[in-house]
């Protein structure tokens, strides 16, 4: 396969290479390096798994991940592959077992991973089965190492991972801490699949700025709009973001920055039924939105009073999924409950507030595939240093996003990087010319 | 006319129910077939305000994916409780949100239609929703099932509320139309 060069002109990641979104090198090393690397990812929430044998299956990146808490309700994660033929070894989406058996030839493996036992392993009448120095209790599912924070799972592939609580740092912990401060219950799931390659999703979530001018339901009907006040902050490292505004803090001059778009603020619409509109204050600060964007796969929302976390599944070089969560808390009276799941109309694939970001990637995700060896322009909220923003006018976050995984994916940025891909690129456009 | 009746047990429910014509009569059942058939062409043809009115005043409209429907869990996909928020769902379409530009085609199958002891009429029917880009390319969007509730008050019959079980869950791109 010819390799394929990609130049980073811009050292503050203000050029983002649209190869990065269609080379299926980069597609297989960001599997390796990022998924299967050093990075924590988000698998489910204790509450979707609360007793001993309960099991769900998920992903990390493209790979197959069994979630399975053991008798002493312990919450392991391994390869959902059996050690024998390599087949799915849970299929159902979720369940409860006593153990967890392949189906091709009944291995039979413990809800911790561990081998337990294998048909006719000693054969019949001295004849088949395994050879003698065969030993069930040296294999054990592939897994890997499980953190469990305020009832999210996390895991790694990485034995020499930094610790989560570090990984995920101070800001990302005190929202945690705030969604999670009570226990919760999962109210239902959604899907959507996007066309796309999920770096783009990461993109869209760490721009504040869109919020406010493609999801117009916000600015037409008045939940989030631009001029409100909010902002964008991030970890040390910048790799995660999270995205905040309080309702009812803007005006009607500070409403005017929308007179240049096409769709001005449009306050002769009203809605027939406002109840979803309404916050009912919940939390110990007057957030209304936070959009919380873990690197490398997951983000968890307040929308008012609609939580939930969307995990991003890769589908291959060109399409994600979204797997939604939807939760409320456990002492949620009737009333409660239903606000929530009428809430629930802001987002997922059928958002009042969402449903164009599928759209938004796929047209990027179209027209980016014919300008490989163009850059994004990530400008807005300003170039140079990446730093966080107290207002919503930013896209400052993707740079945050792009920085560590270029770490991760050990890029060279800037002019270094771009003369070496220059030189590179040079007898290739003779050969072509 | 004679009396006809048969033991019909309703594949969605499961309920058995002796059914006679005197409780589906033939008016009935025409009445709640052109609904049916109405409030699919509705959506077809981009008509949704005219889609709304297909339901009763006390009407709801719900989206839901089999996945949650089949573990008992209360999410939906659209969920409408009463007619205004239907009609918010169609003005916001129309003034707010930025859909992909695309037209719908509902294959719809035969529907299954047993009285309610309360006198209202359960329909049950599948469909086949394709969606078409500008450049005449089709594809499938989802397929799933209809459990409608149906009034029909003098010839006219009208959801009282219409549930949509969607077996294609894992949305492709948006859930912008009602299905």
């Amino acid at each position: 396969m010819q390799t394929q060069t990609i130049s980073w002109p811009a050292k503050d990641l203000s050029r983002i290479p649209f190869a990065m979104y269609h080379s299926p090198e980069v597609y297989a090393q960001e599997q390796e390096r990022i998924f299967r690397g050093r990075t924590w990812n988000y698998l489910g929430l204790d509450a979707e798994l609360p007793n001993p044998g309960d099991f769900i299956t998920t992903v990390i990146g493209d790979t197959p991940i069994l979630v399975s808490r053991d008798e002493g309700g312990r919450v392991h994660a391994m390869v959902n592959r059996c050690k024998h033929r390599g087949a799915v070894l849970r299929r159902e989406v979720c369940g409860n077992a006593r153990d967890h058996s392949c189906i091709y030839h009944q291995w039979r493996y413990s809800l911790s991973g561990q081998l337990e036992s294998v048909p006719f392993s000693r054969g019949m009448k001295g004849e088949g089965g395994m050879p003698a120095d065969f030993d069930k209790t040296k294999i054990h599912l592939d897994e890997l190492k499980v953190e469990v924070y305020k009832g999210v799972i996390f895991a790694t592939f990485a034995e020499d991972a930094e610790p989560l609580l570090d990984y995920l740092d101070a800001p990302v912990i005190h929202e945690i801490d705030r969604l999670f401060a009570k226990p919760i219950k999962v109210l239902g799931y959604q899907r959507q699949r996007i066309f796309g390659n999920w770096k783009l999703y990461n993109d869209n979530v760490r721009d504040p700025n869109h919020g406010g001018l493609l999801h117009m339901f916000h600015a037409t009907f008045g939940l989030y709009r631009l001029s409100q006040v909010g902002g964008a902050k991030m970890d040390t490292k910048h790799r995660h973001n999270i995205t905040y505004n309080q309702l009812g803090t803007d005006d009607a001059e500070a409403q005017s920055g929308y007179s240049d778009t096409k769709k001005v603020y449009q306050s002769e619409y009203q809605l027939r039924d406002t109840a979803m509109l309404q916050n009912r204050h919940e939390f110990p600060d007057p957030v209304t939105l936070m959009i919380m964007s873990v690197f490398p796969g997951v983000v968890f929302q307040q929308i008012a009073n609609s939580l939930c976390t969307r995990q991003i599944r890769t589908r291959g070089l060109n399409e994600l999924e979204l797997y939604w969560t939807y939760f409320g808390y456990e002492d949620d009276d009737t009333s409660m409950t239903e606000h929530r799941l009428l809430q629930a109309n802001l987002c997922g694939p059928g958002g009042y507030i969402s449903m164009e970001d599928g759209e938004a990637v796929e047209i990027v995700h179209k027209a980016s595939f014919t300008a490989q060896q163009e850059h994004a322009l990530v400008e807005v909220g300003g170039t140079g240093e990446i730093r966080d923003a107290k207002n919503l006018i930013s896209e400052v976050p993707v740079r945050g996003f792009w920085s560590y995984y270029c770490e991760l994916m050990g890029i060279e940025l800037g002019d270094a990087g771009a003369a070496k891909a220059a030189a590179m690129q040079a007898p290739l456009q003779q050969a072509a010319a | 006319m004679s009396a006809v009746s048969a033991v019909i047990k309703n594949a969605a429910t499961g309920v058995s129910a002796v059914a006679t014509a005197d409780e589906v009569s033939f008016a009935d059942y025409f009445a709640i077939t052109q609904l049916l058939s109405r409030a699919a062409n509705l959506v077809d043809a981009n008509r949704l305000e005219e889609w709304v009115e297909c339901f009763a005043d006390d009407g709801r409209y719900y989206i839901l994916s089999r996945e949650n429907h089949e573990r008992g869990l209360p999410l939906k996909l659209f969920q409408c409780d009463n007619k205004n928020m239907m009609h918010d769902r169609v003005l916001s379409l129309r003034q707010a949100n930025v859909v992909n530009i695309h037209r719908d085609q509902h294959v719809t199958g035969l529907a299954q239609i047993t009285a309610n002891p309360d006198g209202t009429y359960r329909a049950d029917s599948g469909y086949a929703l394709y969606t078409t880009d500008q450049g005449g390319i089709s594809s499938l969007f989802g397929v799933g099932a209809y459990q409608d509730t149906v009034r029909v008050e003098d010839g006219l019959a009208l959801f009282v509320e219409r549930k949509v079980i969607v077996d294609t869950f894992s949305i492709p791109n948006m859930l912008s139309t009602p299905i």
